[in-house]
């Protein structure tokens, strides 16, 4: 285990799916958003990488809001707009995966271990939802932050 | 009124869509009139209502 996975590791049990060849039984830990601004700290290269990372999960994960109203307008796939949204999401959430597996190779590139690449392998839907919680973990902060 | 499902739904998206815009590069200023009333329909905090948008994306994921 990477020293790294020893911090306060952001727990998260429903991405026990992420390798479903090696069916893990124990809980996987991946990067929270705490962890992942505090490793990229001073590293100019690293910290605009996250910022991008952090602007495709965003993103995703508005697509995804789209794409889940208009499903929720039509009650079903039928629309043109549903359509629109859905092939837009498709594209997007390959965006988002490259950024992850992008700085992850650049983390790895200058000693740091990060292994979310091969944790979620190619589990698009495990992107998906690390996407979705770093993004309400920066929500989060805003709302923490505001007085 | 109770609001059906479908509508609490459609809120709760457009609650998440506007607030979410705070993380942009240019956020909307004046999605707080929107928002509060957002909130009075739902009659649910900030919070949960990010919690059940939360869960809501999650399904789609």
């Amino acid at each position: 285990m990477s020293p790294f996975h020893i911090l306060k590791g952001n727990e998260v049990e429903h991405l026990g799916d992420l390798n479903p060849e090696k069916n893990f039984q124990v809980k996987h830990l991946l990067f929270s958003l705490d962890e992942l601004e505090e490793l990229v700290k001073g590293d100019e290269i690293l910290e605009e990488l996250l910022e991008d990372m952090l602007a495709s999960c965003l993103r995703y994960v508005q697509t995804v809001v789209d794409f889940t109203y208009e499903l929720n307008q039509c009650d079903g796939a039928s629309s043109e707009e549903f359509r629109e949204v859905s092939e837009k999401r498709g594209a997007i959430h390959d965006t988002m995966i490259s950024s992850i597996r992008i700085l992850c190779r650049q983390m790895n590139k200058v000693g740091m271990e990060c292994d979310l690449s091969s944790q979620m392998g190619e589990n698009r839907s495990a992107y998906g939802r690390y996407a979705l919680m770093l993004t309400f973990s920066r929500l989060e902060k805003i709302n923490q932050n505001q007085p | 009124m109770k609001l059906s499902n479908k509508r609490r739904k459609e809120l709760i998206l457009e609650y998440f869509k506007i607030f979410s815009r705070e993380l942009e590069d240019e956020p909307v200023t004046d999605s707080i009139t929107r928002l509060d009333k957002i909130k009075k329909s739902l009659m649910a905090s900030h919070d949960e209502i990010l919690k059940e948008a939360e869960k809501v994306l999650e399904e789609q994921m």
